[in-house]
């Protein structure tokens, strides 16, 4: 025992004391900076690293063992939240749905006082194989909805209602040649008669017809509806103006029209019940 | 003699869940062929398969009254559909479908080949009657382009789906249908008539 203390291994115990020693004096007098830790974090942190995801492992495992039936309780509580939560979006989506329809009728209720309106209308279902593209609303004679009545978007004109039962409805678009609408250009003021052809119905396009040769009508102008022949009512935009030529005759323009509305892509729509002036035919 | 009659009696309650149960299916069909003529496809031309349908299931039908009604209910099914002067194509595929039971019943044999070349008859007439009378009288400037881009390939597309209608049909019929000497001689050409 007595030549332990005298033995060299001792004299280098008593050198590695001092150096902590050493070591805590000198980080005791440094303010804050521990530079022996931060090297022996660093030296060891992989290990650290290694040894906390083994056990958290280990531990996740013991848990599951263990909490097995908790966790499945808990499971299929949160799976019914989860359902119920997707019912609530649906429902929300819905209403946001909607109410931006409902937004849309105030607006153009706002800036046409005497439109009424129906209820906004969803297009259920497409006429089979038919070149116009005409469609079936999901409104009818009960929501206050009768023949030749238009059908618009807040966009434009769409068509007119040609056949009505009482929970829903037939349309035919601009698109086909039963359906021609009375129009003039705003910016120039010449009129003439939009009527549906299948060739340029297949790309979504009408051709307005019998503009005066005289006319200063150009591509980009809009069109509007004029309202003379009491079907629709005027200054709906009915499209703008694509390609102009002259008819085969040389007495008058043909202007290639691309509607405002994407038709074949119309997903809702509104139909205006009563406006002024409805019924009421042009009169010289 | 009371087993026999109950047997008898069980028969006869099957034989009417089986009828039930087929034409509630043949009506189901019926619902998913509107479906298909009517859903939005953004233009695209859709096939008319009312009419192989209503052809397939008079090619089974034993009566020929059971023949034209079903041809007539999915007439006014397409008539719906297609937004034709309702009872047109209820018209003609009553008479097209009476015409294909008639067919199966006296002159020809129920296969795939001989309801194939029925349902491609049938197609082009109603087609080309469908042009004629709701394009062509009225003169309009590009009827000719209605035929080529709308006419002809729905008739091609409702005689390409007539198979998978035969074959849908065929297994109901199998499966729920009246298993008549004729149809199991058919099946089997060694089987002798009684």
């Amino acid at each position: 025992m007595k030549d332990f203390f005298f033995s060299k291994t001792f004299k280098i115990i008593l050198c590695l004391f001092a150096l902590f020693i050493g070591i805590m004096l000198y980080t005791a007098t440094q303010s804050g900076k521990d530079i022996g830790a931060e090297i022996f974090q660093t030296l060891f942190s992989p290990v650290q690293s290694a040894s906390a995801s083994i056990s958290s492992a280990v531990r996740e495992k013991l848990d599951m063992l263990t909490n097995a039936r908790r966790y499945y309780e808990d499971n299929i509580q949160l799976r019914q939240k989860l359902d119920e939560m997707y019912n609530t979006m649906v429902d929300y989506e819905e209403i946001k749905k909607e109410n931006e329809q409902l937004r849309n009728v105030i607006g153009l209720k706002e800036d046409y006082p005497d439109y009424e309106f129906s209820p906004p209308c969803a297009v259920i279902s497409k006429t089979a194989n038919d070149p116009f593209g005409s469609f079936i609303i999901d409104k009818g004679s009960s929501d206050g909805i009768s023949a030749y009545d238009p059908v618009i978007t807040d966009a434009g004109l769409v068509g007119v209602v040609t056949k009505v039962s009482s929970t829903y409805s037939r349309v035919t678009t601009i698109l086909s040649p039963e359906v021609p609408v009375g129009v003039y250009c705003i910016r120039s003021g010449s009129s003439g008669v939009i009527e549906g052809d299948a060739a340029f119905a297949a790309d979504g396009l009408c051709r307005m017809k019998y503009i005066d040769i005289d006319s200063d009508i150009q591509v980009g102008d809009i069109i509007v509806t004029s309202g003379n022949s009491g079907l629709f009512p005027s200054g709906r935009v009915v499209g703008t103006v694509k390609e102009i030529e002259v008819e085969s005759s040389g007495l008058s323009f043909t202007a290639t029209i691309e509607p405002i509305v994407d038709i074949p892509e119309v997903h809702s729509v509104f139909v205006i019940t009563s406006f002024n002036g409805q019924g009421e035919g042009y009169e010289e | 003699m009371k087993s026999k009659q109950k047997n008898q009696k069980l028969t006869r309650n099957e034989k009417r869940r089986n009828l039930i149960i087929k034409w509630a299916l043949f009506f189901f069909l019926a619902c998913l062929a509107y479906i298909i003529c009517t859903a939005n496809t953004d233009g695209l031309v859709r096939p008319l398969t009312l009419i192989p349908l209503a052809l397939c299931i008079s090619m089974y039908e034993k009566q020929e009254i059971v023949a034209a009604v079903t041809g007539g209910v999915c007439g006014l099914i397409l008539d719906s559909a297609c937004d034709r002067l309702f009872g047109f194509n209820a018209f003609l595929l009553t008479a097209l479908s009476l015409l294909t039971a008639l067919f199966f019943l006296y002159l020809l044999r129920r296969t795939f080949v001989n309801i194939l070349w029925i349902c491609a008859a049938t197609t082009v007439i109603h087609s080309l009657l469908d042009y004629l009378f709701f394009y062509a009288i009225w003169s309009y400037d590009d009827s000719g382009f209605i035929f080529l881009h709308y006419t002809l390939p729905s008739m091609v597309l409702t005689i390409i789906s007539c198979p998978v209608v035969y074959l849908i049909v065929y297994l109901v019929n199998k499966k729920f249908g009246e298993q008549d000497e004729h149809f199991l001689a058919e099946q089997n050409e060694n089987i002798v008539r009684e």
